[in-house]
């Protein structure tokens, strides 16, 4: 009894300077300071969508093989070439970022971009028409100044992250 | 300028000074928002993590409390239909109250010559003791007028832990009254100028701050809001500046109790400092008040029935070993 008592005292005593050491040591930190830091994403990361609407056959099947129904199709009539078609749009209220369109688009009419953040300040612009799948989403205003770095698996660290 | 020397006098006398200012509520507002802040940082650095960052970058970030306050303040009260609104709103008001009420009695050194204690009895130990013991009842009225399961949970839970707290917290205080001779917390600290208590009597020492981790709810016993199972425990359903105040209310207990330990245990405002010997006290009471923060980073969460079996069976017998140990001391000395 009195040993299990002495040996969990002896326990107790030694998370808390565990603890301590892990206060006074120099700092490992693995968090990315997110806005502030950009990581350098790999080629085919699966991010938002961009449209070639020259190479748009209009078959549709982005939009069959979409899981999660967040693409529609629409009669679209280019301002400049004045060519029409039914092209996708894209919710991103509904969007899991699994890439089944970019696999099954015949023409590579679809491309994948690597940005990532669909945060919007209102609602609607989540919905993305058909002129703005053409451009293509933009990096936010708060990422312009940021810097990119590169991610590393270090052994004894964990993550580490270096300035590109 | 006769204006300004009566409003300075008045300030300055101890019945307005040691609640108003120091040790009371300026100091523990200035306190509790570095504290908590703190507390959120030292988590992150054993973590890994960076903690909050973004208001006042440059300082790391040490203003966040204030800027989470003024969102408090501004919030909208929301009191549930069911609840005994009357209650539920003056209960939080009233728990702040009885929080600061053991200040009134606990002496805190002296500055510039005035002596920084309200109220000077012979019995302010048992005073203090007593007053610090309404607060429980008001946090246990909390989740009885919420009318939600959770903060009702909670408040059964908060009443389990109290019964068994409370009474090695008041044995082991006990102790010191008998290893000293006197209820009155200034007498006891002018007993400390050679030799701390807790160097002859560390039993009670320890039994006295595990209660006050227990009561004040933090880590290794934060089982009455304990967020993963109960949301937030008895303040479940309170909203906007009333969660600011029943947030707070865990923060001046811990406060008020650290203030008392150091008193009874670490030898008050001993080594002394001429005309500023707060100092002395201000400065013990900030490290052990990072160290129970501190435990945050370190602890899981005990079980309800494993922190009532510590109260019973580990505590309990500390104080009465402590008590025992006190009166051995006296009759050797005797």
């Amino acid at each position: 009894m009195i040993i299990k008592i002495i040996n969990n005292f002896y326990h107790h005593i030694r998370a808390i300077l565990i603890g301590l050491k892990y206060l006074l040591s120099p700092g490992i930190r693995i968090t990315l300071k997110y806005p502030d830091e950009l990581p350098i994403l790999p080629e085919n990361y699966r991010g938002m969508l961009k449209l070639n609407n020259e190479l748009c056959i209009s078959c549709g099947l982005c939009s069959q093989i979409c899981p999660a129904g967040a693409i529609n199709l629409k009669l679209f009539e280019h301002e400049q070439t004045k060519q029409v078609g039914r092209h996708p749009e894209v919710d991103y209220k509904r969007c899991i970022f699994c890439g089944f369109c970019i696999d099954i688009c015949p023409s590579k009419a679809l491309e994948l971009t690597r940005i990532h953040d669909a945060a919007f300040y209102v609602e609607d612009e989540l919905y993305y028409e058909v002129n703005r799948l053409i451009i293509g989403p933009k990096i936010d205003p708060p990422c312009m100044r940021s810097k990119y770095v590169i991610s590393e698996i270090d052994e004894v660290r964990g993550i580490v992250y270096r300035n590109a | 300028m006769e204006i300004v020397d009566l409003i300075l006098n008045i300030l300055l006398h101890p019945s307005i000074f040691v609640p108003l200012i120091f040790p009371g509520f300026i100091t523990i507002l200035i306190i509790i928002i570095l504290l908590i802040w703190a507390e959120r940082k030292v988590a992150a650095k054993i973590q890994m993590r960076i903690g909050p960052l973004y208001v006042t970058r440059r300082f790391g970030g040490i203003l966040q409390l204030l800027a989470d306050l003024l969102r408090y303040m501004f919030a909208e009260v929301i009191t549930s239909k069911d609840s005994d609104k009357f209650i539920f709103i003056a209960s939080p008001i009233v728990a702040l109250t009885a929080t600061l009420l053991p200040l009134a009695v606990i002496p805190a050194g002296s500055l510039l010559g005035i002596e920084l204690i309200a109220l000077r009895t012979n019995i302010s130990l048992l005073a203090a003791l007593a007053l610090s013991s309404l607060t429980p009842i008001f946090i246990i009225i909390m989740g009885w007028a919420s009318n939600n399961k959770f903060a009702l949970m909670g408040s059964l839970r908060e009443g389990h832990l109290m019964i068994s707290y409370e009474v090695p917290l008041y044995l082991s205080a006990l102790s010191v009254a008998i290893l000293h001779g006197s209820l009155d917390i200034v007498d006891i600290v002018n007993n400390q100028q050679r030799v701390w208590t807790v160097l002859i009597n560390p039993f009670a020492a320890f039994s006295f701050f595990i209660s006050v981790i227990m009561s004040t709810s933090r880590f290794p016993f934060e089982i009455t809001e304990s967020d993963s199972e109960l949301v937030a425990g008895p303040y479940t359903e309170y909203s906007s500046i009333l969660y600011g105040l029943v947030m707070g209310v865990p923060y001046m207990r811990l406060y008020v109790f650290t203030l008392l330990f150091v008193d009874l245990f670490l030898g008050g405002w001993y080594p002394l400092i001429d005309g500023f010997s707060s100092i002395t006290l201000i400065i013990k009471v900030l490290i052990i008040l990072l160290f129970s923060v501190f435990l945050r980073s370190v602890y899981p969460r005990y079980r309800l029935d494993q922190a009532i079996r510590i109260g019973w069976h580990i505590l309990f017998t500390l104080s009465l070993i402590s008590i025992t140990l006190s009166l051995l001391i006296i009759g050797w000395v005797m």
